[in-house]
Formats: C-alpha cells, sequence, structure tokens
C-alpha cells in the first residue's frame, strides 16, 4: 500500500511541543510525509489532494486534529469527502490526534515520543482495515410522525405540504393534539384525517426499525398484528410522554436529557437532529434542549432539516458491519443471540452466520461475543486493535508511572477525552499529566476481554474503559455486555494473581473532561499503591 | 515421505511426556484396526515396545505437555530423530490438563504433593540427582520445538488417529479443524437463534440437576454450561451426543488463542453471568486444557512494581 502521512502543526499549537519536522523524517520510508500549518485551511486541502494524486496513494493518516472535527466538523468532514473523491476508501484514512491527545497535556521528549506512537498506531489501522463499501440509497419521500402531538399535527401538514407521504403513529386511541377550540388546528386536523397521502395508526406502537437515512423498514405494532411499511426518515413528536421515550429508546438510538426528554445531538447544532441523520424529534417544550423554541416552530424547522436530506437524489452510506469468516463459523448461535439489532441469523443451508447490512449498527458486539474468531469489524478489525495495543505498549514516560491503556468508546469516551485536554478542565499540569495511552474503539460492547488481558501482558499497569454512562450506551446493550464480561473476568484476573482493581470502567458523558480527568487522577493513584504496597 | 529401507513402510516412533498414557490407550483402541496401520507403518520406538534407543523415524508421535528436564531432553531427542514431529492429544498440543499446575508455583506444587497431604508425616521434597526437575512452568510441544502436525483431543478418538497416521504416511494429512463443536453438534438450537435481550435460562445447572435430560436440545438452551461454541471440532460432538456437556478437551478453535476469555465473551450473554460464577470454578472450566497457551500461561507470581 502506498500511505501518505499529513503532519498539522495546528497553527503552531501542536508544533509547540511536538518536534514535527524531526517525527516527519522518521517516517521518510512512507510514499509521501509533509507538515502543513492545518489540513482544513483551503491551500492545504488542495495540496494534500495533488499529492494523492502525484504518489498515488492509497491510504493517508491525517495527524494533527481529534476524529470529533472528522466525524462532526464541516471542514474535517469536507476533507475525508474530497480524499474520498480522489480515490481514497474512507476506511484507509486514518486519524491521529496529536492535539487533544498530545500537545495539550504533555511536554518535554515525551510529548514527540507519544506523538509517534498514535502515528504508528493509525499506520497500523491502514495496515489491518480493508476497504469499506458504499451502498447508494434513493430516498424515500416518505416519513413515519410518531406521536399525535400538537408538533405531530403540524409536521404532518407541512410534510403533506410537501407532498410526502406521512404516516401517523399514536400509541394510544385517540388523538393527542386537543385545543379543539382552536380553528385552526381543527382544520388541520380535517384536512390530515381525510388526505389520501396519510395513514394513521392508533392505538399502535413501533416494534422496531431497521435501515439507514432515506430507507428504513418499520414494525408497526397493531392490536391485530403487525405491519411493515418503508419510510425515508422518523420523525418523534412524542413531547413530554417520558414514558413512550424510553419505549422508544429501547428499539433505537435516542438521546435523553435527565428529565428523560429527547435531547439534541450536541454536535448537530440543529434542534432535533439525532445521531442518525434520519431520524428527527420535535423537542418538547417543558424540555431543556437549549437549542429548542417553540413547539411549532420547531416542528416546521425539523420538517425543513429531514426534507432537505430527502430531498437530495442519492445518500452514500458506508457499510459499517461486522463481517464473517465462513470457514471458521460453526454456527452455534451466539451472534444471533447476542445482536440487539437482530442482524444476524444462521443461514438454513450453509449453517453459517450470516449478516442483514440495513439493521447491522456495526458495535463489534457480536465480534467480541463470536467463540470462534470468525467475527470482525470492518471499522476496527481485532488485529488492527491487537497491534495498537503492542505499539501502545511500547510508551516509556519520562518520570510518570503507572502506565495505563484506556480503551475510549468512540461515543463518550473518545469526545471527554478530548474534552478533559480543555484547559479549564486539567486538574494535573502537563509535566505529572498521567501516562494514559488512548485507543479509540467503536462501543463498549466492541472490548473483548482478550484485550485486557493482553493490554496486561504486554506491560500496562491499568486498563481504563472509558463508556457511555448506563443507559446512554448507542448500542443499547453494549455497557450491559460489556459490565457481565468483565465482572467475570476480574476472577480470571485474580486466579493469575493480577488484582483485579487494575481494571476500571469509567462512565462518562461526551463532555464530561473534568470528571475523567478525576476519574483517572484517582485510577492512577490506586494504580501506584498497588505497585508500591 | 521416505519409506523404511527394509518394510517399504513409514517408520514411526511414539513417547510420552508428562501426561496419563491416555492417548496411547486410545491409539490401542484401535483394535483390528490396528493391522490396516501395521500395513502401512512401522513403529520403532515407543513407550509400549521394549525398545531402549530412539531410532531415525519417518513421523514421531508425542503424547504430554512438557513439564521436567526429562521431558525437554526427550522432546528434543524427537525433534532430531524425526522428520515430522507430531503433537499427540491436548497436553502436546495445548497444555491440556498438565497445564493447569501453572495455577501454582512450581514450590507450591511439590509442597503439595510431597509434604502438605493429608497422610503424609515429616513429609520432604526428594531431590535426587537420578530424578527430573520439574520445570517452572507447563509448556505445550511448540512452544520449546517447532511442531509438524497436531492430534488434539483428550484422548484423541482412535479414528481420528487412525485417520492422522494414515494421512501423514500418505503424504496427504488431513488440514486441521478450523470451526467449533457446534458445528457437528447434532443437538437442536431455537432460543440461541433469536435476538433477544434476556437470559436463554433464569440459572446455570449442572447436568446432574436436570430433571430430565432432552437429548435433542442444546445444552446451553437447558442451562448447562457446554463448552462446544469455544472448542474445536473434530470429535463429531461426541460427549454431546451421549448427553454429556462439551468439557472442552479439543482445545480452541482455530481463530482463537484464549480459550477461556473466550468463554467469558460468549457466554456473558446467553446465560446469568451469577450463575456461572455460582460454579466458581470459571478459571478451571474455561482453562482446562489451554492454560499453558493462554495470554497469561500462568499465574504472576509478583505484583509486577513500576517497569
Amino acid at each position: 500500500m502506498r500511505k501518505g502521512l499529513f503532519l498539522s502543526r495546528n497553527h503552531g499549537r501542536i508544533s509547540a511541543t511536538v518536534d514535527l519536522e524531526g517525527l516527519a523524517r522518521n517516517y521518510s520510508d512512507l510514499a509521501f510525509v509533509r507538515v502543513y500549518d492545518h489540513l482544513f485551511g483551503h491551500t492545504e486541502q488542495q495540496d494534500i489532494l495533488n499529492q494523492v494524486d502525484r504518489h498515488k496513494l492509497d491510504g493517508v493518516v491525517l495527524a494533527g486534529h481529534s476524529a470529533v472535527h472528522f466525524e462532526h466538523g464541516m471542514q474535517g468532514q469536507s476533507l475525508v469527502e474530497a480524499l474520498k473523491s480522489h480515490g481514497i476508501n474512507r476506511n484507509k484514512i486514518a486519524l491521529a490526534n496529536l492535539d487533544e491527545q498530545v500537545a495539550m497535556v504533555h511536554t518535554g521528549a515525551f510529548a514527540t515520543r507519544k506523538a509517534g506512537l498514535l502515528i504508528d498506531t493509525a499506520l497500523a489501522r491502514l495496515d489491518y482495515c480493508h476497504d469499506i463499501e458504499t451502498v447508494v440509497v434513493s430516498p424515500r419521500h416518505s416519513v413515519l410522525v410518531i406521536g399525535t402531538t400538537a408538533a405531530g399535527i403540524v409536521a404532518a401538514a407541512a410534510l403533506l405540504a410537501k407532498d410526502y407521504k406521512v404516516y401517523l403513529l399514536e400509541k394510544g386511541a385517540a388523538f393527542r393534539s386537543g385545543k379543539d377550540d382552536d380553528e385552526k388546528r381543527k382544520s388541520m386536523l380535517t384536512r390530515i384525517k381525510s388526505h389520501p397521502s396519510v395513514e394513521i395508526f392508533l392505538n399502535c406502537d413501533l416494534e422496531g426499525i431497521y435501515g439507514w437515512c432515506g430507507d428504513y423498514s418499520v414494525e408497526i405494532g397493531k392490536p391485530s398484528g403487525s405491519v411493515s411499511i418503508t419510510v425515508g426518515a422518523v420523525l418523534l413528536c412524542v413531547g413530554d410522554d417520558t414514558v413512550w421515550i424510553s419505549g422508544l429508546r429501547s428499539k433505537m438510538h435516542l438521546m435523553t436529557d435527565t428529565d428523560g426528554f429527547l435531547a439534541s445531538d450536541p454536535y448537530a447544532g440543529f434542534a432535533g437532529r439525532t445521531k442518525d441523520p434520519g431520524i428527527w424529534f420535535v423537542p418538547c417544550p417543558a424540555g431543556s434542549d437549549p437549542l429548542a423554541s417553540s413547539e411549532e416552530a420547531d416542528a416546521n424547522a425539523a420538517v425543513l432539516g429531514l426534507t432537505a436530506i430527502l430531498d437530495q437524489v442519492k445518500i452514500e452510506h458506508p457499510v459499517l458491519v461486522s463481517e464473517v469468516e465462513a470457514s471458521l463459523c460453526g454456527g452455534c448461535g451466539t451472534c444471533v443471540k447476542t445482536c440487539a439489532f437482530a442482524a444476524s441469523r444462521i443461514d438454513g443451508q450453509s449453517s453459517v452466520s450470516i449478516i442483514d447490512a440495513r439493521r447491522c449498527m456495526g458495535c463489534g458486539n457480536c465480534v467480541t461475543a463470536c467463540p470462534t474468531g470468525a467475527r470482525d469489524l470492518i471499522a476496527c478489525p481485532t488485529r488492527f486493535v491487537n497491534s495498537a495495543i503492542d505499539i501502545l505498549s511500547k510508551a516509556d514516560a519520562d518520570n510518570y508511572e503507572p502506565k495505563v491503556l484506556a480503551f475510549l468508546c468512540k461515543n463518550s469516551g473518545y469526545p471527554a477525552a478530548d474534552a478533559a485536554a480543555e484547559p479549564d478542565n486539567r486538574i494535573c499540569t502537563a509535566d505529572d499529566s498521567p501516562n494514559v495511552l488512548p485507543l479509540r474503539i467503536e462501543c463498549a460492547g466492541n472490548i473483548d476481554t482478550l484485550y485486557v488481558l493482553n493490554a496486561f501482558q504486554k506491560g500496562f499497569e491499568g486498563v481504563a474503559l472509558v463508556v457511555c454512562k448506563d443507559g446512554h450506551c448507542h448500542n443499547v446493550v453494549g455497557n450491559t455486555d460489556m459490565e457481565r464480561r468483565l465482572g467475570l473476568l476480574r476472577a480470571v484476573l485474580r486466579s493469575r494473581r493480577i488484582d483485579d482493581n487494575r481494571m476500571r470502567i469509567i462512565h462518562t458523558a461526551g463532555s464530561e473532561g473534568k470528571g475523567l480527568n478525576e476519574a483517572l487522577k484517582a485510577f492512577s493513584e490506586e494504580l501506584r499503591e498497588i505497585n508500591h504496597p | 515421505m521416505k519409506e523404511t529401507m527394509m518394510t517399504g513402510k513409514v517408520s514411526v516412533a511414539t513417547t510420552w511426556l508428562q501426561g496419563c498414557s491416555g492417548c496411547h490407550m486410545s491409539l490401542l483402541d484401535l483394535n483390528e484396526d490396528l493391522m490396516e496401520l501395521i500395513d502401512l507403518i512401522d513403529i520403532n520406538y515407543s513407550p509400549i515396545m521394549d525398545i531402549k534407543k530412539v531410532p531415525e523415524v519417518d513421523i514421531g508421535l508425542v503424547e504430554g505437555a512438557v513439564a521436567n528436564d526429562e521431558n525437554e531432553a526427550m522432546l528434543k531427542l524427537f525433534r532430531q530423530k524425526a522428520k515430522k514431529l507430531v503433537a499427540f492429544g491436548t497436553c502436546a498440543c495445548t497444555g491440556g490438563i498438565t497445564g493447569l499446575r501453572n495455577l501454582c508455583t512450581r514450590e507450591q506444587t511439590l509442597a503439595c504433593g510431597y509434604i502438605d497431604t493429608p497422610t503424609t508425616v515429616d513429609g520432604r521434597i526428594p531431590d535426587s540427582a537420578e530424578l527430573p526437575k520439574l520445570n517452572k512452568r507447563v509448556l505445550a510441544l511448540h512452544q520449546v520445538v517447532p511442531v509438524d502436525y497436531y492430534i488434539p483431543g483428550c484422548p484423541p478418538l482412535a479414528s481420528s488417529i487412525k485417520e492422522a497416521i494414515t494421512g501423514l504416511a500418505k503424504g496427504n494429512p488431513a488440514a486441521p479443524k478450523t470451526r467449533n463443536l457446534c458445528e457437528s453438534c447434532a443437538c437442536v438450537k431455537e432460543k440461541l437463534l433469536v435476538g433477544q435481550r434476556d437470559f436463554l435460562v433464569d440459572e446455570v445447572v449442572s447436568v446432574h440437576e436436570l430433571e430430565t435430560i432432552d437429548p435433542d436440545k442444546c445444552f446451553l438452551e437447558q442451562g448447562v454450561l457446554c463448552l462446544g461454541p469455544v472448542t474445536r471440532e473434530g470429535c463429531g460432538a461426541l460427549c454431546p451426543s451421549a448427553n454429556v456437556p462439551c468439557r472442552g478437551c479439543q482445545g480452541p478453535p482455530h481463530g482463537v488463542f484464549e480459550q477461556g476469555a473466550k468463554l467469558i465473551n460468549c457466554l456473558s450473554s446467553i446465560l446469568p453471568a451469577g450463575g456461572l460464577m455460582f460454579q466458581e470454578d470459571i478459571v478451571g472450566v474455561g482453562y482446562c486444557y489451554a492454560m499453558p497457551v493462554s495470554i497469561f500461561p500462568q499465574i504472576v507470581e509478583k505484583e509486577r512494581s513500576g517497569h
């Protein structure tokens, strides 16, 4: 593979601490290496793309900015899209966060050494990850509106005005919209109830949903049985019905605030957007969503937002599934039982597990559970994680012990670690910053007990698992399954006389940088006590 | 393979290191089939024959794990003398039952055997120069010398021994099995094939605690700990077909090297974890046959301090 390494000074913030020029010389055997002031500027981006073409690169490491910028930031996303259009697969773009994970928290020679290890890890990712395929979807012009609150009625009317087909789902026996004295609302209701493009499901509930933005399959449970419909998007207008919200959360990933009301994705910057671009909601007026305004305006805004997505001619989806090595699969059914999304089944003919890409969320829970190693995650292969553990174990801090490996869930741990680097959240100075080596993983369910054992074997003195808070796992069950696994692993560790307190689960939200710093500091102190009783 | 000059047959030597000689018993279990095998091979050295010196042979079958210095010397000698060295049985392949000793220190093991036993009075650890010295930890064969072929099983089935030796003698040994035991198990699964959050059962029980055993139903679905999923196929699921759950004697499947940790990963979402703990022997269960090849092949004797 022809690999390129693009390093960012981040306007001097990284280069103030890390010897980027020296690092660049270390990697001179790669097909192309260059240090930029920033990776997101227009001229820099053009130069990166030119080098990709000129040197016929098929894998790149972007070393500098946090993965959060590439997933949620406009500039990062546009760089990724541009690289893809120049023939680089999404899975062959690896990132090394030299900013929050190095320059902002470390000083001295260790900073440069750690930066080197993170770049090595990213290069290993290029070696072990194969290409991700993409599926192109023509968005369906139909929307499932869940809840017949006033917002739901307004949204349905707005969707009809845009010529969309609307399915209206209500758990109760009657419309919730109330306010029968409101003439405008009344006429809206009459129109919706008699409109040929509206199908109303009263006394019904959502039984299951799978698919991707533009094309979802939805199972609706009716008193008389269940029906399946296909829609392009889902809009939740459930208001303050927290009971229903918590029921729906077991079917799809929804974020809630402390009161149990739906909350917007913090990166979306748009009231009513969830992590999934095809699933929207209208914020509850009583909720704490800072982006919310009024119910009616939010309903219209959500319709505007989701139709803007569905009005595209096509939507591309990376197929981030877990895959099966058929020659290893004995068809034991563990993956089927484990999957929270019913994405696995055993093929009747071959007795080998097969995956429904439209249902698979790529969380890796089945990969961990698979007892034969037949499963692997395209975005985070087992061999990559083990090789990353190996690489990171080579870290040696100048004056700090113990050495800790932190598995960072990409949905909570990773952004929390970014937040932890912010000056306001720091509780240690750069010189006594704990020797924590970060490794980004897909989900708590992706944490294999073998990874933990491997980390201890490679010389880590502690393993921290930084995952979502209880009930907030984006893949519904990742946390539960991880806790069950690690609970049993403790017995195994003790049997080898490894203190099981060397393994620590830290629950965090993506924003709780200070909390993470405190938890890691406390963990490090306990480890020092174990090391020197 | 080069044939023996005199008889035109393939020459074979066998030995046992630290084990129970069960694999050799299984070889003898071939009964009349042995005659067929003898048409193909000459056994020129074996503990079940009275020959003192190990000759040069085409195939060397080594049973048992390496647990003392005499085992080690014998294995190295076999490696020298045999063109193809075969790990014969689970102890040789992955350490097996013998390898469980790695959960204790050498000193603890010796004390347990010679001093702490309830019937021992004034016990002492023998230290004659004539006696082999116990190694610090038990190793599988491939951890000491290169191994050419593996016949797992505790013991391997007579039929698979015959198949392996025949294949080796004819120069076309069968490729190792890659899947897990469920592949060949006839037990029917129902609940396991439905994605659901509930455990399959409310509690984990031993097989003798079941009121009735359903011979056609997967043991896991009956609440019995069966190691089939984390065990390499190759025995034809002999135990489950006889109403006994798999104990994992074929060692971990091809894609996995850590049987116990994989057992945990796999079963945590299937059976109630507390129930597994209640059995109080998750380590003995999960690592019974592959301790020396696991990620932590032995106890970490002293808590590491610093680096």
